[in-house]
């Protein structure tokens, strides 16, 4: 039977399958049984207890009572927040940096090249604290603040800006607002396929857009009480009320999209001196502007090197959120390392964290890999 | 046949060693060697931290310097380790350190692990200020911003109570480390900066471009006390220090300081005075000392209100206030014990 290739092969893998098992069957059982003698209690119990801690800037709704779930799902969408925001912008800006490095234009080259390189060559750390002290520098205090415009201010608390509020009753335009949009998207969807079958693309829009505007309009009309605006107030030392952006998150946002903005830079770069020159040339040769031999014939081929590594990148930028306590931005991790401070439950806590992070960046992968799918060569 | 004898030999001779080391006070242990070894923090201003000549200076330091005066009747026979809040506790239960002399908080875990002498200081949380918000009271502190360390630290814990005793609401700012909370405060971004009561003095002296500028409020939300502490199982060693910190809050509270202590020593009439000094003997033989070891600490060290001064007080820069460290007729915990 040893002779037999597929019987060895087998036999190799079910030996090393039983072996992993094992060793953390061992791993496992020595873990809990050292915890249980030094009476450190093992479980996820602690996350349906208060969490007793503040967070000092949520999107989502928090309270030092709510559960520690609860609290962990509040870090985890501060973190998500930053991280999308962060994919958008940088993608955007490293579209331009990678094209502006292949620019005959020598002013702009070198800014590009001047940006690529000190992103590339700072570690974020420094990055990010030296952004964050840039606020006393460049800004007022609070006392002395900006106005931009009747209730905009600006210092070194922040932004502070006039907010809509709705009423409960206000919720109504609301939904109906958020419904119209959908609508509106809907609507041109349909004209799309209509267009794929038949040729000709109906007019839906224009009918469309019209009714839902009139619609929108007279629902606020008779809501309007409902909706008012909140003027941010300065009391004593602070600015209360309103909506406010705070400089630690802008902080985040500036330098992990100036840093991630380079690297991207450089792979669009890459991607596009990757597009053969009879591409180009046969744009040009068919008439088309610079812009549009970009956006219609380059872009759309680089894309195919370029998404690979981007995807990398992206996965880089929901890790380095967690540097975000740096400069006083509580993400997820924070979050939960402060739970386990406060619990004693680190191997569950610790658990937590790298069980979300990859959950958050196998499924970003999975989404890249299915559009790289997409724009992929299909080859007949 | 020869390596298992050798083997033996040896393990005999660790054991007879262990075995009389285990009879041996640390007390004699520090005599042979010839100098005290106290564990210290790796810098903090005022209570313990070398000077640019090298020399290790500050309270916490001076406590321990006291213990080297009491055995070795010279408190520079003290040589200090610089130690990190998790390496403290083994340092001193592995025998690195005779004395742990380092803003140690005592509590029920640790006091059954190594052994607390006597509380040689209390702490509690602090907030600085600029003076211009004028703030007297928890409740003048509604809607500020405050800078602090977050990740769970009883700092933070402080902050949440006093917002639950006083029913008033501040912003808070996180940080990973209290040094970027502190420059945050600096530059502008928070109303008040929040630590260690000594901490923030100490801060307040050495990083701020002008103290004047800033006020210290005392919440009293928490009160820490930092204690020294011996390793367990050597009641000699625990006398030795208990009573070289006592000669320093006993001779406050008598009057006696490094200046006077030998005109007091000579004029006195004080039976417990004459024989605390050495001006009668006596004093030294309970604990295997001599009898001027009261007089060392107190001439060589001085007594507790001129360490205070001369480290954290007002002969320092911090300048803090004794508040909670004072004798007990001043309101404070020092309970000075009679040498009779």
């Amino acid at each position: 039977m040893l002779q037999d290739a597929r019987f060895r092969a087998i036999a190799a893998q079910m030996l090393l399958t039983i072996g992993v098992v094992a060793i953390m069957f061992v791993l496992f059982t020595t873990t809990a049984r050292n915890l249980e003698l030094r009476g450190i209690p093992i479980g996820f119990g602690f996350l349906w207890k208060p969490a007793n801690f503040q967070i000092a800037e949520t999107i989502l709704p928090y309270s030092s009572s709510d559960p520690n779930w609860w609290a962990a799902v509040v870090g985890l969408v501060n973190s998500l927040f930053v991280s999308v925001l962060v994919i958008l912008l940088a993608s955007m800006i490293g579209l331009f940096i990678g094209i502006g490095r292949l620019s005959q234009n020598p002013l702009l080259r070198g800014i590009c090249r001047v940006w690529v390189e000190v992103a590339r060559n700072t570690p974020l750390v420094v990055l990010l604290i030296f952004n964050y002290a840039l606020w006393w520098e460049i800004l007022p205090l609070a006392s002395e603040a900006w106005r931009l415009a009747p209730g905009t201010h600006v210092s070194v608390r922040g932004l502070s800006m006039p907010a809509l509020r709705w009423s409960e009753s206000g919720v109504v335009p609301f939904v109906f607002l958020v419904a119209s949009v959908a609508c509106l998207i809907g609507a041109a969807y349909a004209a799309n396929w209509r267009q794929s079958v038949t040729g000709r693309r109906p007019a839906y829009l224009a009918v469309a857009w019209p009714l839902v505007a009139t619609g929108v309009a007279l629902l606020l009309f008779m809501h309007r009480d409902a909706i008012s605006i909140e003027m941010p107030e300065f009391r004593r030392a602070n600015f209360a009320g309103g909506w406010s952006l705070t400089p630690e998150l802008t902080t985040i946002l500036i330098g992990l999209t100036f840093y991630t903005a380079g690297f991207i830079g450089e792979i669009v770069r890459g991607g596009i001196l990757a597009v053969r020159k009879g591409q180009w040339e046969a744009a040009t040769a068919s008439g088309l502007t610079r812009a549009q031999t970009y956006r219609l014939v380059v872009v759309p081929l680089a894309l195919r090197s370029i998404v690979p590594p981007l995807n990398s990148q992206y996965i880089n930028v929901i890790k380095n959120s967690t540097l975000a306590i740096v400069v006083g931005y509580q993400d997820f991790m924070t979050v939960v390392s402060t739970m386990i401070n406060k619990t004693s439950h680190a191997i569950e806590g610790v658990a937590m964290i790298l069980g979300v992070f990859l959950l958050v960046n196998l499924a970003l992968s999975a989404l890249l890999n299915a559009y790289n799918r997409r724009i992929a060569i299909v080859e007949h | 046949m020869k390596r298992a004898i050798l083997f033996a030999a040896a393990v005999a001779a660790a054991a007879l060693i262990v075995g009389s080391a285990q009879a041996q006070s640390i007390a004699d242990k520090v005599r042979e060697r010839g100098y005290v070894s106290c564990g210290a923090s790796q810098g903090v201003p005022g209570l313990s931290r070398p000077d640019d000549q090298g020399v290790w200076t500050g309270f916490d330091v001076d406590n321990c310097r006291a213990v080297a005066a009491a055995v070795l009747g010279d408190s520079e026979k003290a040589q200090f380790v610089p130690l990190n809040a998790a390496q403290r506790l083994p340092a001193l239960q592995t025998g690195e350190i005779d004395v742990l002399s380092r803003t140690t908080t005592w509590t029920y875990t640790r006091d059954v692990a190594v052994r607390f002498v006597a509380i040689n200081l209390v702490d509690g949380d602090a907030i600085m200020i600029r003076k211009a918000l004028e703030v007297k009271t928890a409740a003048d502190l509604d809607g500020l911003t405050i800078c602090l360390q977050g990740g769970g630290s009883l700092v933070e814990n402080a902050l949440d109570l006093i917002e639950q005793n006083n029913a008033v609401q501040v912003e808070r700012v996180y940080f990973d480390s209290t040094i970027l909370a502190r420059d945050a405060y600096f530059g502008g971004r928070c109303d008040g900066y929040m630590s260690d009561g000594f901490a923030i003095a100490g801060q307040r002296a050495s990083v701020a471009s002008n103290p004047d500028e800033h006020t210290i409020f005392y919440s009293g939300a928490t009160t820490e006390p930092l204690a020294l502490a011996v390793p367990r199982g050597d009641d000699r060693w625990f006398d030795i220090v208990r009573y070289a910190f006592n000669a320093m809050v006993w001779a406050e509270d008598r009057g006696i300081t490094s200046q006077n202590v030998d005109e007091v020593a000579a004029s006195t009439s004080d039976a417990e005075t004459r024989k605390a000094l050495g001006a009668e003997p006596g004093i030294g033989e309970p604990l295997g000392l001599d009898d001027k070891w009261v007089y060392n600490v107190i001439k060589q060290v001085g007594n507790y209100g001129e360490v205070f001064a001369r480290n954290l007080g007002e002969d320092s820069p911090l300048k803090a206030e004794r508040r909670l460290n004072a004798l007990s007729r001043d309101g404070g915990i020092l309970f000075p014990i009679a040498f009779k």
